[in-house]
């Protein structure tokens, strides 16, 4: 009996093996979904009036579910046979979730993604090339007008734009509480020379306050953790210095160029003078700042809202982003996440959901009140321009507006995300007080095996 | 009197009537219905553990970016993983942490289950207040511990303060994060198996504690000549147990230190999964999880030699 037993359950087993060399999944790799040339195969195309399902996926910053909610509704209500699923989910993995929906055939119709993520999306056929009839304008030269020139550069490859507009467009800054400053006896940074990094780094230092052992508020918040806020922060600081992460003339990265050293340098000296510290609060910067917690931040446009509603009474107020005193150009961040339509729905899908981006682009006014997201379609608001209209809701942002125009973009490469893990890693390190050459050089290494494979 | 007692069950089983598979006997029916009743459960596990499993490894012999057309390339992921120091790290990593944490939760819960088989005053509630954080989800858990371990306001800081440890903090002190990460899965880990021990107590007749008692038998002699002995299948149960659930960590690392500072707490799951997930490089990660499983498994055979061993 228990041999029969174990034969069966031998049987079932073998069966299942069997069976999974058989049936393979659209994400296994005996049938890889095939970048879509023109249109795609993830949906059967529906004739013309037939009812048409987008799947719509964003990240979950609270303040833009509802205004996205109503501008689907407003969509569906215009377009009766389009029927729109709207899912976001938590920022930290959004990512992953995009990338292995469609790995497995899911894809989103239309989805927000970063600026950083192009390379992977436009190599394996993700993301279709905007159609500007929907846009109501008959050629990618009129679709470019539309917007402020150069700012869809870095969602254009080999002179193809790969999205309809931007649903946030940033820069970096320094944000920090006035009141604090005045308490220590520090000036107000100036809003139109920027500080050194160099001073940050003593004026972040007399901004932290202890109680004995306890630090009871730390002069300025680091992101120590989120590799994509390594790079935002990182890489500029690097370009003042004359430096880029990948080598323009290998094109491979370089984590033990000077600049890399300097910077690194500057990182362990900002912790040991006690301006900034891994292990304190660095859970909720805005809500840091806004329970003084800490002192100064970096954060864009979008900082404003939230910061007024933690705490209305909180005196912040904007300076530009440091540089260093041997810096050779001003240079700032500039990083964006557009709205983009998936190269694999087919074409009906495509061209609703293209007709969806336009109406969700011409919402300026709602995307800034509602939320702060800047964007980049032009228009006219009240008879002003989108900038006018901005700097007008709160003068405290013409600084930020400001650091736009020394906004570079982030180093493109398809191992983006190992490379920004390796640099964070390598910060967690130096911040630990290892010796920097040292961890360079064994970041270099690990560099190199990545882009290797 | 242990080995009269399996010879007892040995010879009563080859002495019952085997049932039949085949046939129209009232006996071959309950057993198909039988069967009938597991085959859910066979296809189930087929499905969602034989199949995934196969998968995985026939992923691992591809270079596959997620998105991309994967690429036959035989065992090179394997080869290169044995050449990676972040792999080999995160083994290394994987084995300070799993022993580290499993060693005190068998002697902790062990020790509690002892304590609490004794009858004494209000047990049931100490009981269930011991039992508390096992009870919570690890998600909620390790976010407590990220707050009981801030270097300002955190309780274990204030505790280490109390005993003159004040400078030493547990998440970015160099060498410090790991033991953080398995003092909470201690704490975390220990009640569930304390349970486990308790009930395998309650399973000993208290007539070989009396007998023993009767011929002198110190307390040490009666815990080492009859409970020890006495509870081998759960301690064997609790091993293999706690060692793979060990093995498995992931979420207080992700939550809490992201495998930093460094790659100081970058246990082998959290290197699978930013492998697969983040850098999307799902034959590599792939053939990480297939060797995890070979790690796995030869372990928990040789803690089935071990104890078998011990018992011959």
């Amino acid at each position: 009996m228990t041999r029969r037993i174990s034969t069966i359950l031998a049987v079932v087993l073998v069966a299942m093996l069997a069976l999974s060399a058989c049936i393979t999944p659209s994400a296994a790799p005996a049938a890889p979904s095939e970048p879509a040339a023109a249109g795609g195969d993830q949906a059967a195309a529906p004739a013309a009036g037939e009812p048409i399902e987008l799947l719509y996926m964003t990240h979950n910053h609270a303040q833009s579910i509802p205004i996205n909610e109503a501008i689907i509704a407003e969509f569906e209500a215009a377009h009766p046979n389009v029927k729109i699923t709207f899912d976001n989910a938590p920022h930290s993995n959004y990512e992953q979730k995009v990338l292995t929906a469609f790995a497995g055939g899911q894809g989103p119709d239309v989805f927000w993604a970063g600026d950083w993520m192009m390379p992977q999306f436009v190599a394996n056929g993700i993301v279709a090339p905007v159609d500007p009839t929907a846009f109501g304008v008959q050629s990618q030269e009129e679709f470019l007008k539309l917007f402020p020139e150069g700012s869809l550069d870095a969602f254009t490859v080999d002179d193809k734009v790969y999205t309809g507009g931007v649903s946030e467009y940033n820069t970096f800054s320094l944000i920090y509480d006035a009141a604090d400053f005045e308490a220590a006896g520090i000036p107000l940074p100036s809003k139109d020379v920027p500080l050194t990094w160099e001073e940050l780094a003593d004026i972040a230092a007399k901004l932290t306050v202890k109680d004995g052992d306890t630090v009871t508020r730390i002069g300025m918040e680091w992101p120590f953790t989120t590799p994509i806020w390594t790079v935002l922060i990182q890489e500029p600081m690097l370009r003042q210095l004359g430096g880029e992460l990948i080598n323009p003339e290998t094109g491979k990265p370089d984590f033990t160029q000077e600049a890399m050293v300097q910077v690194m340098t500057y990182l362990q000296d900002l912790r040991a003078k006690g301006g900034i510290d891994p292990g304190l609060f660095n859970k909720d910067f805005l809500g840091e700042l806004a329970n003084d917690q800490v002192s100064i931040i970096i954060g864009g446009p979008w900082a404003a809202k939230p910061l007024n509603d933690l705490n209305p009474d909180l005196k912040w107020d904007t300076a530009p982003l440091p540089q260093f005193a041997n810096a050779k150009d001003r240079v700032t961040t500039l990083y964006a996440w557009a709205w983009f339509v998936s190269g694999k729905s087919s074409p009906e899908k495509q061209k609703a959901a293209w007709e969806f981006v336009n109406l969700l682009t011409s919402k300026q006014q709602e995307w800034w009140d509602k939320v702060g997201y800047v964007q980049a379609r032009q228009t006219d608001i009240n008879g002003k321009t989108l900038q006018e209209y901005y700097a007008e809701s709160d003068p405290r942002l013409a600084t930020i507006f400001n650091d736009y125009q020394f906004g570079k973009y982030e180093f493109r490469s398809p191992k983006y995300f190992e490379l920004s893990d390796l640099w964070t890693r390598a910060q967690e390190r130096v911040l630990q007080g290892e010796d920097v050459a040292t961890v360079l050089q064994e970041t270099q290494a690990q560099a190199d095996a990545s882009v290797t494979d | 009197m242990q080995g009269q007692m399996v010879t007892s069950l040995k010879t009563k089983r080859a002495n019952s009537e085997r049932p039949k598979l085949w046939g129209n006997t009232l006996a071959a029916r309950k057993t198909r219905f039988g069967l009938l009743f597991a085959l859910p459960a066979f296809l189930f596990f087929g499905y969602f553990y034989v199949y995934p499993l196969s998968q995985t490894f026939y992923v691992s012999l591809f270079r596959w970016g997620l998105l991309d057309t994967p690429s036959f390339i035989g065992l090179e992921n394997y080869t290169r993983l044995f050449a990676d120091r972040e792999f080999l790290n995160s083994i290394v990593v994987t084995f300070f942490y799993a022993f580290g944490t499993v060693i005190p939760i068998w002697a902790i819960a062990l020790g509690l289950a002892l304590v609490f088989n004794q009858a004494f005053r209000f047990r049931q509630g100490y009981l269930t207040t011991y039992y508390v954080p096992a009870v919570i989800s690890l998600t909620v858990w390790s976010l407590i511990w990220l707050f009981l371990y801030d270097p300002s306001y955190g309780l274990f800081t204030a505790f280490l303060r109390l005993i003159g440890l004040g400078g030493l903090r547990m998440l970015d002190t160099p060498g410090m994060a790991l033991p953080a990460m398995v003092i909470l899965s201690v704490w975390k880990g220990t009640p569930v198996y304390m349970i486990i021990f308790l009930a395998g107590l309650r399973a000993i007749p208290t007539d070989y504690y009396e007998a023993a008692k009767v011929d002198g038998a110190s307390s040490w002699q009666r815990f080492l000549y009859i409970t020890l002995p006495m509870l081998r299948p759960v301690m064997l149960y609790v091993i293999v147990i706690s060692v793979i659930e060990a093995f498995k960590v992931f979420t207080p690392m992700y939550l809490i230190t992201r495998g930093g500072p460094g790659s100081d707490t970058r246990v082998l799951p959290m290197f699978i999964f930013q492998n697969g997930f983040q850098f999307l490089k799902m034959g590599y990660a792939s053939a990480a999880s297939v060797l995890f499983l070979l790690i796995l498994l030869a372990l928990s055979l040789l803690q089935f030699r071990l104890l078998r061993l011990q018992q011959d």
